[in-house]
């Protein structure tokens, strides 16, 4: 414990005196943080025009704003000379199930979810209490030039649990690492009568339990919490007949409960339960984002929702889609907020005809982001070659930028934080060597909240290895 | 001395099995003027606005500060180019996709199989190769077994066999380690048995080339009996082409260099070069041997945490002879170029990656003189982009193999 603690403070001590944008504490004189100034060919806000060349001014960890390059900079301010490089928020990935515990490079099985209700269903399970802020794939993840990333359970189930948002950053405090403890409800959607039926049982049940709590509030007029407290018992009182009905986990869990509560002493009052996530979605107060593994299960998936009583907002991951299921997902836009996408070109089986879904959708007035193609460091690594390729096949550059920062950003409901360069957003930002659409334009530096995380030096080829940590 | 020479002269009949197919001979080739475009020769620098003049199938000149308001002599079609970018046909030494069955794994080695009866010409992988800027590859068997046969050097156009084939044998496949040992049970499972298997093949083959140089060199009164099955590791040991070694990691290169290289005396290629292998870049430098990187592009090292560029690991450790492949369909032929964009983001420098898809890979098969760069008499395989390969967003608009129009984006889908 102690060398920990000396640790601890060296480190603090040492990133006091080495990187002057680390974010101070609270209570700190303002007037003595410092100002850096980082010049270069051409910044890429994202949000706003590029600025070329220009300044991007940060303090404490924190973007100031972004001037020309002939403006005055503020006396303090210490400035740091880009050159001919390009400069662009970090990225942000809206879904991604790269490994915490096991390995370095961030393959293997992810958080693991537990089973509840059902089968197929773990809707209570937070990736935010199992998030390793030591975690080597974090560490290195920052060096990809990701910022910031969403983190769903594993296993691909209906219900997998709430996603985290974690900064791509390394910190020894759990609270540094996590961006948002509950992001979305994440959920999958493929083929088979199982998923079908627990679909639509699940959908249904959570639709009527959100009428009845929104017409109970309406008549009582109680406050919103007790309201939601009263609304949850009688919804779960009404799940049992059901379960019951329904072999597997669920039956057990189910049966089991009632013999540990019987032994229980009846002294503690019971703490009350987090509200039902699938029935917040109803509500309105957490995202869900629904992942479809083909065109045919997202066909299945409409089907579904045209019976469920209450409508709710999703965002959908979906794999390539062809023109026409392009245009049935976009007449559903009231209730699909947005698309995630894998960044490549679909193709007409047995054709040489390829179509660009991102393309697609954005020329159809929908938000769109993109995730990388492989969820590993390599795959986040190599972002810009499948950008490229779709810019090259008719996707706007700036649509593009977008897709990796601010839309997923938004989606996240982070955007105060991450994905553009816009005045208050953390100094995370990437230092490419030319346009980072190229493809080949190489990464230079990445700067994590003001902090040198990464430096690639062409001089001397050699990168800056363990800087990261 | 003297029998020395009659000896040369009876061994020239042995060529035949060394075919050399020269393209552009029939008439009715088009005549073709490029005009106004930035024309990277690869091998002569740079000519902002030269003119490429192609006939007979062949790069009749290149005009050096011609610009795009050139008249070319009459009879010529103009491709007009301005603000295109002009490249030689890129050039892959790993390639699969020439036709089918490259894995026929019936014995440890296999040198009586060649891909020559498998080509299959204008398939659709093909095409797309042509549509990506490629216009030539090695099309080799894969690496199931120790020795896999022979390969072809052809051009990715071209109706028929006699059309797009460059030369057989273009190389001889041998995959020293990795995947042959998913095979396992011929002699154990690791690389010990490997090179045992190996060496023996090619002794065997060493000593059948042997026999027939004493007899054709009058210093043996019978012809050995003919082996069909070891025929083509004469012209092997001759050195009349090369062997194409998949061969990867430090232990592995190493016993490529010891045992191909500096016992048998082959021409070797080394295929991958990929994991640490780069470590031995000295030792590959010293001997001129040329390395063939890919389709992995980076190592991620674990002691300094942090990826490493391969391609740009070899050429600064020294092996300028250094090239990129797709090993397609590993990664699909087309993507080609896309391997030197990810060694340039990884630090190789842009100049050496674009030699790396183009001169370097036709020396290596010793095709230089045909095509991978953009001079004089070589083939006319000329691809025009919209701009900077190296930049992902351009594309190819117009490839031309043997001095036709092979790729024309405004007649065909467009792909990219």
């Amino acid at each position: 414990l102690k060398v920990r603690a000396v640790n601890w403070k060296w480190k603090a001590l040492v990133l006091a005196l080495v990187i002057p944008g680390a974010r101070l504490p609270a209570g700190e004189d303002p007037a003595s943080v410092p100002v850096l100034a980082f010049r270069a060919a051409r910044i890429l806000p994202v949000e706003g025009p590029p600025v070329a060349p220009g300044v991007l001014l940060v303090k404490g960890g924190v973007v100031e704003k972004v001037l020309p390059a002939g403006e005055k900079l503020p006396g303090a301010a210490e400035l740091v000379d880009l050159g001919d490089a390009w400069l662009i928020p970090g990225l942000v990935n809206p879904s991604s199930r790269i490994l915490f515990r096991s390995g370095s490079r961030g393959r293997g099985s992810g958080v693991i979810s537990s089973g509840e209700a059902s089968p197929g269903d773990s809707r209570r399970t937070r990736v935010a209490d199992q998030i390793d802020p030591e975690s080597l794939a974090l560490r290195r993840l920052g060096r990809s030039g990701y910022a910031a990333l969403a983190v769903i359970p594993s296993g691909s189930q209906l219900l997998e649990g709430l996603a985290a948002v974690v900064r791509a950053r390394v910190g020894d405090e759990r609270e540094k690492v996590i961006l948002k403890e509950e992001a979305y409800l994440s959920m999958a959607y493929g083929l088979g009568t199982p998923l079908r039926e627990a679909a639509e049982r699940e959908l249904k049940k959570a639709a009527e339990a959100h009428k009845k709590a929104r017409e109970g509030k309406g008549a009582g007029g109680a406050g919103e919490k007790k309201a939601s407290q009263e609304k949850k018992e009688p919804a779960q009182k009404a799940e049992k007949p059901e379960k019951s009905g329904t072999p597997g986990e669920a039956e057990k869990a189910g049966a089991s409960r009632p013999t540990e509560a019987a032994k229980a002493p009846p002294a503690a009052p019971e703490k009350p339960r987090p509200p039902d996530p699938l029935v917040q979605v109803f509500a309105g107060k957490l995202p869900a984002f629904i992942r479809v593994e083909s065109a045919a299960a997202l066909d299945y998936l409409f089907l579904i929702l045209e019976d469920v009583p209450e409508p709710f907002r999703f965002v959908l991951l979906a794999p390539s889609l062809e023109p026409e299921m392009v245009e049935r997902v976009a007449a559903r836009r009231k209730s699909i907020r947005a698309v995630i996408l894998e960044p490549r070109l679909g193709q007409i089986a047995d054709t040489t005809i390829y179509y660009n879904t991102a393309r697609l959708f954005q020329e159809a007035g929908m938000e769109v982001a993109l995730t990388p193609l492989s969820d590993d460091l390599e795959g986040h690594g190599e972002i810009f070659y499948h950008l490229g390729e779709l810019v090259k096949s008719g996707l706007p550059r700036d649509a593009a930028l977008r897709a990796v920062t601010s839309v997923p950003a938004k989606l996240l409901g982070v955007d105060d934080r991450v994905g553009s360069l816009l005045p208050g957003r953390e100094a995370s930002f990437l230092v490419f060597q030319g346009d980072p659409l190229r493809g080949s334009a190489r990464l230079l530096r990445v700067y994590l909240q003001g902090e040198e995380v990464y430096r690639d030096d062409p001089e001397t080829g050699k990168a800056s290895g363990e800087a990261v940590r | 001395m003297q029998r020395t020479r009659i000896g040369m002269l009876l061994a020239a009949p042995i060529l035949f099995l060394a075919v050399e197919v020269r393209a552009g001979q029939e008439a009715g080739l088009p005549r073709l003027a490029i005009l106004g475009g930035k024309v990277l020769t690869i091998t002569r620098g740079v000519e902002e606005g030269a003119a490429v003049l192609i006939s007979e199938g062949k790069i009749e000149a290149v005009v050096k500060g011609a610009g795009a308001d050139y008249t070319p002599p009459p009879g010529y079609e103009v491709i007009p180019a301005r603000g295109r970018w002009i490249l030689p046909g890129l050039v892959d030494f790993h390639s699969h996709i020439g036709g089918t069955d490259i894995n026929d794994m019936v014995y440890p080695l296999n040198p009586g199989l060649r891909v020559l009866d498998n080509i299959r010409p204008d398939n659709p992988l093909l095409r797309k190769a042509v549509a990506g800027g490629v216009t030539t590859i090695l099309f080799i068997p894969g690496s199931g077994t120790n020795l896999s046969g022979w390969g072809a050097l052809m051009k990715t156009a071209g109706k028929t066999l006699d059309e797009c084939l460059i030369r057989f044998p273009g190389a001889l496949k041998i995959a020293q380690g990795g995947n042959p040992e998913r095979r396992g049970g011929d002699l154990g499972l690791d690389k010990m048995g490997m090179n045992w298997l190996i060496r023996n093949g090619l002794r065997e083959g060493k000593a059948y080339t042997e026999a027939w140089d004493e007899y054709l060199a009058g210093r043996r009164p019978s012809p050995p009996e003919k082996n069909p099955r070891l025929e083509l590791f004469r012209g092997l040991f001759h050195r009349e082409y090369p062997v194409l070694v998949h061969t990867q990691g430090y232990p592995l290169i190493a016993s490529t260099v010891r045992i191909l290289h500096d016992e048998l005396k082959l021409w070797v290629v080394i295929g991958h070069g990929t994991f640490e292998g780069f470590e031995l870049a000295p030792v590959v430098k010293e001997r001129g041997m040329t390395v063939i990187n890919g389709p992995r592009q980076f190592r991620f090292d674990t002691t300094r945490s942090s990826y490493l560029g391969l391609a740009e690991r070899w050429y600064s450790g020294g092996v300028k002879e250094l090239g990129l492949n797709t090993d397609a369909a590993v990664i699909p032929q087309e993507e080609l170029i896309y391997q030197a964009a990810m060694a340039v983001r990884l630090g190789l420098d842009p100049e050496a990656a674009l030699r790396a898809i183009t001169i370097v890979p036709a020396r290596a098969g010793g095709i230089e003189g045909r095509v991978g760069s953009i001079e004089k008499g070589k083939d006319g395989d000329i691809v025009i982009w919209t701009g900077d390969p190296l930049d992902m967003r351009n594309y190819v608009v117009l490839a031309i193999v043997n001095g036709r129009v092979a790729y024309d984006i405004r007649r065909e889908p467009r792909r990219f």
